[in-house]
């Protein structure tokens, strides 16, 4: 047994730690679940989308350092010339952008990009038997575009098929003629569904091609396994890009420009963890293995003081913190199907002045949250800073009255109301949040835990009568908020509530089909604030992001949309980073 | 110089309830070739000395605290551990009770046998292995040369015993101890293993402490009898004083209480009709000494046929093949038919394996019999369905070996008692039922107050006693008793056996007596069958059987069973 | 020797039932019972165009005998299909999921198992001592904290502030990935230490007041040889056949080390499988456990016979 020890012992000795190599700038990332895998047309969530936005691109992309977002154009030459019916978007594409090497190209050498290269991505995204969940974005927008789709139902679609509103009118024009004015197309095409796949690599791969992503951009990743780790490399062929010169105010003395006109990318290699858990993350973070990471619950308080500012320890140790809003509402929805809340807005309203969402707040968010107005969260046109819902205002005897008002004095005649949310702890102390609030005003609440499987599938078929969520934006404009109360949109569709409001609908449907201006925006403030009054939905919060990041990691500026392309604007103080975790002051 | 003093020997266990002596102030001697015979019943101490003799007492609970072992007048008690090994196994050599469990069931016989020489004769593994051979061959074993290389249980009991012997006389040791060796085997068995040893004594002048409840089995072997009653040396004297003027109590108690063949009283007797509970003498009732001659008469009005077994076959299959069909059977039971009429007693002999044991169980079908009739009372049992049969087993009950294992341990008496009658609907409610456990506990002699102890807390005989209780609690007409004695001391077994003819005598109940104890199944059978290999050899009334034997095979049985007698009175008698 | 093999051929034909039982139990867990996942594989803006056709890739809209003949076809063919999350191919992500698993229960486990075996043989010979009791007492609190404990505190004090191991990660290939499960491997052996020792010495104990160990003092053997050779060959028997039961276990590795040590193995997939609704892979998992556990057994019956003189295989 002696010797057994000595042995484990002599084992540990020799290999219990993996060398650090300062040699290469290479940026150290995490995600907290798998990343699915690499096919542009299925990025349903953040995890996947980050990490194919990293090798893929497409027609726009949103500025690195602007605020409000701005799009800019990327594969394309410049921003599309749009007809004046707003119908048809006339696309000039890159010359002479490469897709990386790959055996599915002849030699393996990577061919050049061209226009039909995106007519077949959005075909590919088209057809059915692809299952696109990005397919709400076009679906009903593109002439021919839902025709061509509907004719190959349950067969093999034939992509040499032309389709009106999506031709490639030479090698390097691309156009595109919609079937209504619909100015958030253009977001569409800054979103990882609508990028430029080369069809070789579909061919040759088949099933197997969103493990072997071959695009255009920054990065490259070899064969994609089911793994802890993603790696990238540089693109040795990308194009001559160069950070922006450029930025939002205050990015300057932030030293957001430090880099402004150096080619990119700036690092050489990203490695991403893939570490579901938080508190080894927090760990690799702590000691240098990782560059960045949301500051976990757990430790909020360590690192963040009660003003929001980063701690003495933290300071010291040359880690930073940014706060970001996220562009996120939470909320609990009444299911307007439920006549008992369809016809009785006082009964909506008195539970919303029951529902201390300070209180929630600094219990659930550790108060990083920003109170919910309404729906659309700021930095979005349509948020008001200086709006306040009186309904949003913590007030038991107004809920009272009011609820006496609706027919139910101190809850009396009132059914006990089922809650429906998932099963984890923190949805289940919400739910007993939500039913001691009402509990003061005599509202009897039933909370109700589902898997997430469960709750989705329950508010897919109208099966609830209030139930959490949360909403995170897919692009930056208030009719992707707005969207969930409109009435057409009814379950299975995004209206979860079911709230159908005709006046709603119809200053809606206006809208959202004008391009960006001041009368859109004053339009989107008004819906913003109808919607508030109504109360279909108690709103909750607007979640913030806490991110920590070591001082050797430069040009760090977060963006909620396509933050993983962010990386290749990112810089590494290799020296910096050596001498800090040499010097031990991290432990 | 003795080759064994032992000299105000005292040995103590310290257990829960306080210290225990064990061994209180015991003296003996063994001389070099002599056999002395160490007699008790259970717990008298007789073991706990053995152990003693080869500092064996697990340590703790037990304690040597006073006195001397001198082995050839060296201080066992004094010597150290090491110098014991040295004794263990080469001077000093035992054979245990249980050949079942005495050896190690994952190492040949071989190795086990070798293990020994190599160890205290510094033999090499093939030295030691062909004088392994040499061993078995000595003491018996058919085909030595490729018996040695199997496992225990390959063998037959007294197989094994003659395994025992082999590893305990490899060493040539100068004093042999065997605790109990043949408690455990049939009587034939039993006689030639006690003739080996004899023999094998004779041959390598060995001194022997032959430990053993019953007096009977050391008649012819033992020189000196030490007899030891509750951790007491209480006589001591040469076998044949021992046999012919024996002093204390206690020993004419152990005396009289075997059943012999050729006296037949209507009660034996129990050290309790010599003793009192304080060890003191009392006098025999002379009546209840009185030989009987036991008559076989059958009323017909009152002693109808109550059990009738007509060509009864019951057999256990082979299996083989990938599916395990059944290829082939063995018989157990083979064509047996009976008549027993009631208030009588059947007494079912044989040795291990005959199939006793399954022709008892199958008549309550327990095991299935595969063709014949058993009728019960008019009714054909062997077709009834399980409800009916349910019913049936409330008029029939069994009484198992082991008294140990076949009361539940979790269950209080009480509990154990009412549990049948529960099942079988006896007794109107809980009141009544106690009522019957308490008049239960008094006809097989307990004490009403013992209903709530736990069967732990009982002797092996009272648990027995518990077990008789048990079967009684459904007012049966009918008792199986298989082996119910065997594993009780003799004076506890003339307590029990005269405890079932008191009940049959006031129940009216029939018996089916199954033992491998001819003496005991003598004693009190009215009608027995000599069973082998699965048939009827003999089937008679008890006293034609034992006095006049018509089959070759019950002449042998009769002859194995120990005499009683020692060799020298025989020898006066002849 | 010709009966056991007829018993090892029945034994292996008996799976076959054992795998319809479980294909059937299977298809009533995932195709009848389990609610409709396509919503969930589709994302937030999923219409009803979507789901029905999703529904139809997935063969949700075949008849249900139908659906039972797929389960019972891939668990004999050992073609699982694709996942529905990640569309990759079931086996090759079991193959990718099972070496990490391996390279981390396989050395824990023969770690944990010998160092707990010796122990056991240690407290049994010194029972009723001192060091038996400090043993025993040091299993019992070693039992009492929860796992999660062990790994925060290992984590945050070994790896982190002493530096002495990688917090997590992993990485494939001998010796790449040494550095990456010590010390998991170190917490999988302090967790199974406490009650394996103590299962272990129960069994040696046992052995230990039998009728044998007694003769075999009385040959003069002395104490070790009597522990080492009779009570703990005896020992061997239920202990091996307790370590036998366990090793299928071995290959679904270990869920909550596999999840803080972000090690991708099939503990950590059948999670994210079981999150994500993700049926295919939960099938295969659990077809695969069904028939790791049923030749685990046979593999222990068989051993059984090895260890133990007086079984045979019938």
């Amino acid at each position: 047994m002696r010797y057994l020890l000595l042995a484990m012992v002599l084992g540990l000795g020799f290999s219990c730690t993996k060398k650090r190599d300062f040699s290469q700038k290479t940026l150290q990332l995490s995600v907290a679940a798998k990343v699915k895998g690499f096919d542009p047309v299925n990025a349903g969530d953040s995890y996947s989308s980050n990490n194919i936005n990293r090798v893929y691109e497409g027609l726009l992309e949103y500025h690195y350092l602007k605020r409000p977002y701005e799009l800019q154009p990327n594969l394309a030459e410049s921003m599309p010339t749009v007809s004046d019916d707003g119908l048809t978007y006339t696309f000039k594409i890159k010359k002479g952008v490469m897709f990386h090497d790959d055996k599915c190209f002849p030699n393996g050498k990577g061919r050049e990009l061209v226009a039909a290269d995106f007519v077949y991505s959005i075909k590919r995204m088209a057809d059915l038997k692809n299952n696109s969940t990005g397919w709400w974005l076009l679906d009903g927008r593109i002439k021919g575009l839902n025709e061509w789709r509907d004719q190959y139902k349950g067969k093999d679609a034939n992509y040499a098929d032309k389709v009106e509103g999506l031709q490639a009118l030479d090698k390097y024009t691309l156009q595109f003629k919609l079937t209504s004015p619909y100015p958030q197309f253009l977001y569409s095409l800054a979103m990882v569904y609508t990028f430029a796949v080369p069809r070789e690599a579909v061919d040759m791969y088949k099933e197997e091609f969103l493990n072997h992503p071959v695009g255009t951009g920054p990065f490259i990743t070899g064969t994609f396994t089911q793994s802890n780790k993603i790696v990238y490399e540089k693109n040795p062929n990308y194009r001559d890009v160069y950070y922006p010169s450029e930025g939002a105010e205050g990015d300057k003395e932030k030293g957001l420009l430090k880099d402004a006109g150096k080619k990119l990318p700036l690092v050489d290699r990203i490695e991403v963890m893939i570490q579901p858990e938080s508190q080894p993350r927090w760990l690799n973070f702590n000691s240098g293995k990782l560059d960045l990471m949301e500051v976990p619950k757990d430790n909020f308080d360590q690192v963040v003081t009660p003003d929001k500012k980063i701690t003495d320890t933290y300071a010291k140790k040359d880690i930073a913190l940014n706060i970001i809003p996220d562009m996120d509402v939470t909320y609990i929805a009444f299911n307007h199907d439920d006549p008992l809340f369809n016809k009785n807005k006082k009964l909506r309203q008195a539970m919303s002045l029951a529902y201390n969402s300070e209180e929630a707040n600094k219990l659930f968010y550790y108060g990083k949250g920003i109170i919910a107005q309404s729906i659309v969260p700021p930095g979005i046109a349509g948020f008001d800073p200086n709006y306040k819902n009186p309904y949003k205002q913590f007030n038991i005897e107004k809920a009272k009255k009011l609820l006496a008002e609706a027919g139910y004095p101190e809850g009396k005649g009132l059914p006990v109301i089922k809650y429906d949310t998932t099963a984890t702890t923190v949805a289940r102390q919400m739910g007993e949040f939500l039913k001691a609030a009402m509990d003061q005003i005599g509202i009897k609440i039933e909370v109700v835990t589902n898997t997430w499987p469960q709750l989705t599938q329950k508010v897919k078929k109208r099966q609830t009568q209030i139930y959490g969520m949360a909403w995170i934006g897919d692009y930056p404009d208030a009719e992707n908020f707005l969207q969930l109360l409109y009435g057409p949109n009814a379950a299975p569709g995004p209206n979860g509530s079911n709230y159908n409001n005709p006046v709603f609908n119809q200053k809606f449907e206006v809208a959202k089909n004008m391009q960006q201006s001041p009368e859109r925006k004053k339009l989107y403030e008004e819906l913003t604030q109808m919607i508030a009054e109504e109360v279909p939905l108690i709103f909750g919060v607007h979640r913030t992001i806490f991110v920590a990041k070591h001082g050797w990691l430069q040009n760090y500026k977060y963006s909620t949309f396509a933050n993983g392309a962010n990386a290749k604007f990112y810089n590494l103080d290799m020296k910096k980073k050596e001498e800090t975790i040499k010097s031990g002051k991290l432990r | 110089m003795s080759l064994l003093s032992i000299q105000n020997l005292t040995v103590e266990f310290s257990t829960p309830d306080g210290v225990v002596r064990a061994v209180n102030n015991l003296s003996f001697d063994i001389q070099p070739g002599q056999t002395v015979g160490l007699v008790g019943e259970s717990g008298s101490g007789k073991s706990v000395t053995s152990l003693a003799a080869m500092r064996l007492i697990p340590n703790p609970p037990g304690k040597i605290t006073s006195g001397k072992i001198l082995f050839e007048g060296e201080d066992l008690v004094q010597a150290s551990e090491a110098r014991m090994r040295e004794i263990r196994g080469n001077d000093i050599a035992m054979i245990f009770q249980e050949p079942m469990t005495s050896l190690n069931p994952v190492f040949t016989v071989g190795n086990q046998i070798c293990e020994t020489l190599m160890l205290h004769k510094s033999m090499n593994k093939k030295e030691a292995w062909a004088r392994a051979i040499e061993l078995l061959d000595q003491v018996g074993i058919p085909d030595p040369q490729r018996s040695i290389a199997k496992y225990p249980h390959e063998m037959s009991g007294g197989q094994k015993q003659r395994v025992m012997i082999a590893m305990a006389i490899a060493c040539e040791p100068k004093l042999l101890i065997c605790d109990e060796p043949t408690t455990a085997l049939d009587v034939t068995i039993q006689k030639q293993v006690l003739e080996l040893m004899f023999d094998l004594q004779k041959k390598y002048n060995m001194g022997m402490l032959f430990i053993t409840h019953d007096l009977g089995v050391i008649a012819d072997i033992a020189d000196d009898v030490v007899v030891m009653y509750r951790s007491n040396l209480v006589e001591q004297s040469t076998t044949k004083n021992i046999f012919t003027e024996a002093k204390h109590p206690y020993t004419k108690g152990l005396l009289a209480c075997r059943p012999a063949l050729d006296k037949n009283p209507e009660r034996l007797l129990t050290v309790s009709d010599f003793m009192d509970d304080d060890g003191n003498e009392i006098k025999v009732n002379e009546e209840r000494t009185k030989k009987v001659d036991k008559v076989y008469k059958v009323d017909k009005e009152k002693n109808p046929v109550l059990l009738e077994v007509n060509n009864l076959r019951v057999q256990f299959p082979i299996k083989g093949g990938i599916f395990g069909r059944t290829v082939d059977h063995f018989v157990a039971v083979n064509d047996v038919s009976f008549k027993l009429r009631k208030g009588m007693t059947l007494g079912l002999v044989g040795e291990s394996g005959c199939g006793k044991t399954t022709l008892g169980r199958s008549l309550l079908r327990l095991i299935e019999p595969a063709a014949g009739q058993v009728i019960y009372d008019g009714i054909e049992i062997t077709k009834l369905d399980k409800k009916q049969m349910r019913a049936m087993r409330s008029k029939i009950q069994i009484i198992f070996q082991d008294p140990y294992s076949s009361l539940n341990p979790r269950m209080t008496v009480g509990e154990i008692l009412m549990e049948p009658m529960n099942l079988h609907n006896i007794g109107a409610n809980k009141a009544e039922r106690v009522e019957k456990a308490k008049w239960l506990m008094n006809k097989v002699g307990l004490l009403e107050s013992q209903l709530s102890r736990y069967p732990h807390e009982f002797s092996g005989g009272q648990r027995q006693r518990i077990s008789i209780a048990r079967a009684l609690a459904v007012n049966p007409e009918f008792i199986i008793c298989d082996e119910s004695v065997s594993a009780l001391d003799v004076s506890v077994q003339a307590q029990v056996l005269n405890l079932l003819l008191d009940l049959q005598e006031e129940f009216g109940l029939t018996y089916i007596f199954i033992s491998h104890d001819l003496s005991v199944v003598n004693f009190i059978s009215d009608e027995v069958a000599v069973m082998n290999q699965g048939k009827f050899v003999e089937v008679d009334k008890a006293n034609e059987v034992y006095l006049k034997p018509k089959e070759e095979y019950t002449k042998r049985l009769l002859s194995a069973i120990p005499k009683g007698i020692p060799k020298e009175l025989l020898a006066e008698q002849a | 020797m010709n009966s056991s093999w007829n018993y090892i051929i029945r034994r292996i034909l008996y799976l076959i039932p054992v795998l319809l039982g479980v294909c059937f139990l299977i298809f009533i867990l995932f195709n009848v019972v389990a609610g409709d996942p396509v919503y969930l594989l589709l994302g937030k803006h999923a219409s009803v165009e979507q789901a029905a056709e999703l529904r139809e890739q997935l063969g949700l809209n075949k008849p249900l005998f139908m659906q039972y003949l797929d389960v019972v076809k891939s668990a004999f063919t050992f073609d699982f299909g694709r996942s529905w999350s990640t569309k990759q191919e079931i086996s090759s992500m079991m193959i990718q999921g099972a070496i990490p698993s391996l390279t981390l229960t396989i050395p824990a486990f023969v770690i944990s198992t010998i160092l707990s075996v010796l122990f056991a043989i240690l407290v049994a010979f010194y029972r009723g001592k001192g060091i038996d009791l400090f043993i025993r007492v040091t299993c019992i609190c070693m039992m009492s904290i929860s796992v999660l404990v062990y790994i925060l505190v290992f984590q945050n004090y070994l790896a982190y502030e002493f530096g002495l191991f990688e917090i997590s990660g992993y990485e494939y290939g001998f010796p790449d990935f040494v550095p990456y499960v010590i010390l998991p491997i170190i917490i999988w052996v302090v967790l199974t230490l406490g009650p394996d020792i103590r299962f272990y010495r129960t069994m040696i104990l046992d052995e230990i007041y039998q009728d044998y160990v007694r003769t075999a003092r009385a040959k003069g053997l002395n104490e070790k040889k009597v522990m080492l050779k009779h009570v703990l060959r005896n020992a061997m028997i239920p202990i091996v056949t307790y370590t036998v039961v366990q090793l299928p276990f071995l290959l679904l590795g270990s869920l909550l080390l596999e999840s803080f040590f972000s090690i991708p193995g099939l503990g950590g997939m059948t999670i994210t499988a079981l999150n994500s609704s993700d049926f295919p892979v939960l099938k295969a998992m659990t077809i695969l456990s069904a028939i790791g556990i049923a030749v685990f057994t046979l593999i222990q019956d068989i051993l059984y016979t090895v260890v133990d003189p007086r079984v045979k295989l019938q």
